[in-house]
């Protein structure tokens, strides 16, 4: 008697298994399709390995997140200011090294062509931007500087063999430009991150 | 009583020479020192009532008189002649003439070109605190002329001369205090080489804009675009990008473009975008033709079932 209660109640869990191993093949078949309906439409959402969540969207040829990345790593990136507030507001800034392995699986640090893609594919609106906007970043001698003036994200790209130039991207609202060029950075230097989906 | 009145006669007769000699050496004197005796005569006119003693001034060499002289000769296009009465006058400093050397030395009027020269000129009448001095100097301040640009010490040099009235006001410097105002404005909004300072900047900006500034009009558009040191007020932005643009400023023209283009202040319109993005691009202003190349890029795919509302902003792009 005692068996048989127990070889009901193992069909029992069975079942139970696998009413759940079929809500989630549903869920995950829903969550695709959520995906690919905000693909179409160029927007979507994007989650990194701490589940931190990412606006994105298709611009010119690719897709960007809309927000600077915020994924705490053991090394290799700090808050501004070392302030946790502000990685709230700002997001987090790495170093080159860090930003090339911290975006989201299936996402990359884009290149210069695409950031100049990118720029080719906005509206400069310099009249409407706020300093809030310019999150700013920390130089080659480790101090944090530009915020609310100037804005600085990471390229893939690395300078010539032997010199430790990497591509960097500058926005800068006093002077009103934003450009794709060389940044001289050795590893104290902090700068923002966006990612490009691969 | 005879011989009484062959003294008095001859008594007489030295002290009047006496006095006569006095009054002429006191005369001669006042003639040759004096700057009130002539007044400075921007407008050439000698053959008013003064012109005798003018002439006499000036053979006597008054300061003055020289000046009005070097003047009169400039109006002739006397350069050369001029220049040697305004050395004259200048080395006895008379500031307006060391003026008039700064701009021969700039302008190359009777003399080679030479901004070391003209500097020193300029300088020297600043040092007494002639307005006109102040303002020139603090260009070369400015934009880095002979001197290294230094623009804190423009901005002092200019604060200088707009506290004193400046007249008569020499031709071509009838917009002066609104040219340096806006320039002040700028440097304090941007913190360009002097301590940010949007109150300032909106004090100066404002008073330049409303003189018909297009550099002041346009930054102070964009302090109301942008809600800097002033609430946001797109309507304001506009007004002033307007009033620029309509001057047939380049910049303020592209930004007329963006408010039409993101419907900021003004009801979204793309062919007015396009006109007023056309009209600075015509005068080259290369951001204008970008806008253009995106704007009609835009549209196009708009053609084709894409909206040209989903047009992204850097704005957007930054928001965080």
């Amino acid at each position: 008697m005692k068996n048989i209660q127990t070889k009901i109640s193992t069909t029992r869990m069975e079942k139970v298994m696998k009413i759940r191993n079929i809500l989630l093949v549903l869920l995950v078949l829903c969550a695709t399709a959520f995906a690919n309906a905000n693909e179409n439409s160029g927007t979507g959402v994007v989650y990194d390995a701490h589940g931190n969540a990412y606006k994105t969207r298709k611009i010119g040829d690719h897709v960007w997140t809309l927000q600077n990345l915020k994924l705490k790593t053991p090394s290799g990136s700090a808050c501004y200011k070392n302030q946790q507030a502000n990685c709230d507001k700002y997001g987090r800034y790495y170093t080159w090294a860090m930003a090339m392995v911290s975006c989201p699986r299936g996402w990359h640090l884009p290149n210069k062509k695409e950031w100049k893609n990118l720029l080719d594919n906005l509206v400069i609106d310099w009249s409407a931007i706020e300093p809030s906007m310019m999150t700013g970043g920390r130089n080659y001698k480790g101090e944090w500087n530009g915020l609310g003036n100037f804005s600085y994200f990471w390229t893939s790209d690395a300078g010539n063999a032997g010199d430790d130039t990497k591509g960097s991207v500058t926005a800068n609202l006093n002077d009103r430009f934003i450009k794709v060029d060389w940044m001289d950075y050795p590893e104290k230097g902090l700068q923002s991150v966006r990612c490009v989906q691969d | 009583m005879n011989s009484k009145n062959g003294f008095i006669s001859p008594l007489v007769m030295g002290l009047l020479s006496v006095l006569f000699f006095i009054a002429t050496v006191v005369a001669v004197v006042v003639l040759k020192t004096s700057d009130k005796i002539v007044s400075l005569d921007y407008e050439c006119n000698y053959s008013h009532n003064s012109s005798f003693i003018s002439s006499i001034a000036a053979a006597l060499g008054n300061r003055t008189a020289e000046f009005n002289k070097g003047i009169c000769l400039m109006e002739k296009k006397e350069y050369g002649e001029a220049y040697d009465v305004f050395v004259s006058a200048a080395e006895k400093g008379l500031a307006a003439a060391q003026i008039e050397l700064g701009i021969m030395y700039t302008e190359g009027w009777g003399v080679a070109k030479d901004l070391e020269k003209s500097e020193h000129w300029y300088r020297m009448a600043a040092n007494q605190g002639d307005g006109i001095a102040l303002v020139s100097l603090g260009f070369m301040y400015y934009n880095g002329t002979v001197v290294p640009e230094n623009r804190l010490e423009a901005a002092k040099l200019w604060e200088r001369a707009l506290k004193l009235n400046i007249y008569p006001i020499p031709r071509g410097w009838e917009n002066w205090s609104a040219d340096v105002e806006a320039k002040l404005g700028t440097m304090y909004l941007y913190g360009d080489g002097v301590q940010q300072n949007y109150d300032e900047a909106l004090r100066c900006l404002t008073r330049a804009a409303s003189a018909g500034d297009t550099l002041a009009q346009n930054n102070l558009g964009y302090m109301y675009g942008t809600g800097k040191g002033v609430e946001r007020d797109y309507y304001k932005a506009v007004k002033w990008y307007k009033e620029a643009a309509m001057q047939g400023d380049a910049t303020a023209q592209n930004n007329m473009g963006f408010m039409y283009e993101l419907g900021q202040g003004v009801e979204q319109d793309y062919n007015k975008a396009i006109e007023w993005y056309q009209k600075a691009a015509a005068q080259g202003y290369q951001l204008a033709q970008q806008n253009l190349d995106r704007i009609y890029e835009a549209l196009s795919a708009d053609s084709e079932n894409e909206s040209v509302t989903d047009s992204f902003t850097l704005r957007e792009f930054l928001a965080n």
